[in-house]
């Protein structure tokens, strides 16, 4: 891990128990159809939050709440002390959010959509290039920085998305499902990138689907399940709480979804019929 | 000309400038990094849907402007109408274009917002963002009020009392007509997304888009009721106190825009993720149908029924085929409702002309609008799942295709009207110019065909087709009125004639269409040809 190229995550540790993300009794709604039903945690600083949950559970919902990008319907939201929505523009100078299906300026190459990120958050130009270059590097994207984004690999936009949200060094990372596409040298390079940067101070959100990803990275594990946040503790915790020995395990337990086998089975008989 | 637009960048972007953007909430930095971007984008190809970004579209649409209006312009002056009148008859005509266009061209920016998905996490507010969204309208305001005003402004020289500062004036007066068009527009897209829930936002802003037609239909039933009810529609300008009317209008007007355009640029790009989620809520499941089941066992297949139900559902779903038909579809359609209800009930064969002479070929014009419009959709980047197709099922998948077209278009219109007719005129009568009406849409059908332009709704909507469109539906109102003049002299006089006439066109009908498939076919292998082949053209560096 070239810990040198982040040289400019060197805050330190902060005040650990002063909550970062305060996010309390939320409620979230998309048209009619409720999505968050009072879902109520806090993050600290330093921390590396796991946040899991089968498909449609609500977890990119709940990223997007924090990066204020979306307004729940009843509930409070604040960030590094700051209220949402009235203060999402301030907030969005403090986060860097990696998100699961990214849209992008596909015309754009991967330099000029990193400095139009980074202008947009206001880094200095000077700082900007050097923290681009840093970065291309270590992603071994320098060679592709001129190439337009529609001609990246899935790994290489998602390369590029981590990049633009770290960019303009914030105090909290939200990540959905940052590791989708990498290669293994890359998902290493960001696993011990993450354990940097919470050890630098920074606040990371980590959600995925990867379990055995999040128990080795994640200080604290949140469970989303149709809406209601299930689980909230570290990952030693649920494991001795629901008596099981995996973070998977757990994840089947609290979910209802102890067995895959007959879904298995119905989806090889349906392709045999 | 390089120095000059580098002097007035200059002064757009300087301190001056800065302050005023600032002290309407607008951060200039930011601002202009986002309007700089849009610029590139469109240069690139990446917003050609954006017609005050596109600037081959709004050159075209210019031209054809200047063209029409200085045809008006000199019709005008050769009935040597008063200067006010002439001036007058000009704004009219500038502001009833820019609603039309302004209209749709915000609610594509607003409610279609791809850039929006992409920056909303960006530290942007809301009027920063959507001033710099919407400043592509202002190219739309110069093109639109230039290219309808330039030559009537210098041939109202010609009139009695013109001054020659008259085009000066004239089109500074025009301009300014225009940017309160635009702020007009603007405020109305802010008055709906403040009260309009999210979800219903894109179909409320495709029916805002309407409004000027609904205007222009309703004008004619409005002035004669008021005729009627001897009110007199410039009344207030001629009582004493309309200098206080016309504050009090203007002052309305002002508070209108003002709260419109705040709320407008409020949370702006918090509601872009719910913009984009709107309608995604759990619906209805969707019936399975028994047409399509038909579709297949009689045309080709499960490729058939694909076809069939892929058009069938996004011709309904997809918002920029919606945007692009929705204004033509429903003022032709009120148009025809009002035409109907006055001569329905004369037969066709009486040997007077009716309006109903006239269905088929307002079908087979509604034709050529939806086939031209047929290849373009908002998620043209999903053509990659025909990439996947065997070869063999675009057969097949281009007769599911037609007949969804002629299902939607020409049986069931057919089905319904016929049941009306066959009440006023009696089963035979109704029956024949039913069966000779569909003979007749359906070669328009076959004919049709021919212009859609590859795999339905893969295709990027370019606003620079727009201004094609005009002279394509001219020339087929032009061969549509021929083609009634033709049935009504030589066809109609003999209810013979039509029932073999019917015969003729029908099989016509058939053959062509056979035709055009194979023609439909091939167009859509080549456009996917072209997708394949672009993914290879576009792996190339940009020099910078």
């Amino acid at each position: 891990m070239p810990l040198s190229r982040i040289q400019w995550f060197s805050q330190g540790r902060r005040n650990l128990s002063n909550p970062i993300v305060n996010f309390e009794n939320v409620i979230f709604c998309y048209d009619r159809a409720e999505v968050l039903h009072d879902v109520s945690f806090r993050l600290r600083r330093g921390e590396i939050v796991g946040l899991l949950g089968p498909n449609g559970a609500g977890k990119t919902t709940t990223l997007k709440i924090i990066a204020g990008m979306l307004t729940p319907a009843a509930g409070t939201v604040s960030v590094c002390g700051l209220p949402l929505p009235e203060q999402a523009v301030s907030v969005k100078e403090r986060i860097g959010y990696v998100p699961e299906s990214a849209a992008l300026f596909e015309s754009l190459t991967g330099e000029e959509f990193l400095e139009l990120s980074g202008r947009l958050h206001d880094v200095p130009e000077e700082t900007l290039q050097a923290r681009m270059r840093s970065i291309l590097e270590a992603f071994n994207l320098s060679s592709d920085r001129v190439s337009r984004l529609d001609t990246y690999s899935k790994g290489m936009r998602q390369k590029i998305l981590i990049a633009a949200a770290l960019l303009h060094n914030p105090e909290l990372v939200l990540l959905d499902e940052p590791l989708s596409g990498l290669d293994v040298n890359a998902s290493i390079l960001v696993k011990d990138l993450l354990a940097a940067l919470a050890a630098a101070g920074k606040t990371i959100l980590y959600s995925s689907h990867v379990l055995d990803v999040v128990e080795k990275i994640c200080d604290r594990v949140l469970i989303i399940h149709k809406g209601t946040l299930i689980a909230d503790g570290t990952p030693e915790a649920l494991r001795t709480s629901t008596r099981q020995s995996t973070l998977e395990d757990v994840f089947r337990t609290l979910t209802n979804s102890e067995s895959v086998d007959p879904g298995v089975a119905r989806i090889i008989a349906a392709l045999q019929s | 000309m390089r120095t000059i637009r580098d002097a007035v960048r200059q002064i757009l972007r300087g301190p001056r400038a800065s302050r005023f953007l600032e002290s309407l909430g607008i951060e200039p930095r930011r601002f202009w990094l986002l309007v700089d971007l849009f610029e590139q984008l469109s240069e690139r190809g990446e917003t050609l849907d954006q017609l005050g970004l596109n600037g081959v579209a709004l050159r075209t649409m210019a031209l054809w402007y200047a063209a029409a209006s200085a045809f008006i312009g000199v019709l005008m002056v050769a009935a040597r109408p008063a200067l006010t009148f002439y001036s007058s008859a000009f704004l009219v005509l500038t502001a009833f274009l820019l609603f039309t266009v302004l209209l749709s061209e915000a609610g594509n920016s607003l409610v279609n917002p791809v850039e929006g998905l992409v920056l909303a996490h960006q530290p942007v507010n809301g009027a920063t963002y959507t001033a710099a969204k919407l400043l592509h309208l202002a190219n739309v305001v110069f093109f639109v009020t230039m290219g309808t005003n330039t030559v009537p402004a210098f041939l109202g020289l010609f009139l009695k009392g013109a001054r020659w500062y008259f085009p000066v004036f004239h089109l500074a007066v025009a301009l300014g007509c225009g940017v309160v068009a635009a702020l007009l527009c603007c405020a109305l897209w802010g008055w709906l997304m403040r009260f309009i829930p999210v979800r219903r936002l894109k179909a409320a802003g495709q029916l805002a888009a309407v409004l000027p037609f609904l205007g222009l239909t309703l004008w004619i039933p409005v002035r004669l009721w008021l005729v009627r009810a001897h009110i007199t529609l410039w009344q207030p300008l001629q009582s004493e106190f309309r200098w206080a009317w016309g504050a009090a209008l203007a002052g309305a007007a002002v508070i209108v825009v003002v709260l419109g355009i705040r709320s407008l640029s409020a949370d702006y790009l918090i509601r872009v993720s719910a913009i984009m989620h709107s309608g995604s809520a759990r619906g209805r499941p969707t019936p399975r149908s028994r047409t399509g089941e038909w579709v297949a066992r009689l045309l080709g297949g499960p490729p058939a029924r694909a076809g069939f139900a892929f058009v069938c559902r996004l011709t309904r779903r997809d918002f920029q085929f919606r945007r692009q038909l929705v204004v033509f579809g429903l003022f032709s359609l009120a148009q025809a409702v009002q035409l109907m209800k006055e001569g329905w009930r004369t037969d066709p064969f009486s040997g007077r002309f009716t309006v109903v002479h006239l269905l088929p070929h307002v079908l087979g014009f509604w034709l050529v609008a939806i086939c031209s419009v047929l290849a373009y959709g908002s998620d043209y980047k999903s053509a990659w799942i025909f990439l996947l197709a065997p070869a063999r099922a675009f057969r097949g998948f281009a007769r599911g295709v037609w007949a969804a077209l002629w299902l939607q278009v020409i049986a069931v219109p057919h089905g319904v009207l016929f049941l009306v007719l066959a009440w006023s005129w009696g089963v035979p009568h109704a029956g024949l110019f039913i069966a000779y009406s569909i003979a007749v849409s359906s070669t328009y059908l076959a004919l049709d065909l021919r212009l859609i332009e590859g795999v339905p709704f893969t295709s990027q909507v370019d606003a620079a087709r727009n201004p094609i469109q005009g002279p394509i539906m001219f020339m087929g109102a032009l061969a549509g009125a021929a083609a009634v003049a033709l049935q009504y002299f030589l066809i109609f006089p003999s209810p013979w004639v039509v029932a073999m006439v019917t015969a003729v066109i029908g099989t016509a009908a058939y053959f062509l269409t056979r035709g055009s498939l194979s023609a439909v076919e091939a167009a859509f292998r080549y456009h996917l040809g072209l997708l394949s082949a672009e993914s290879g053209t576009l792996y190339k560096e940009i020099d910078i």
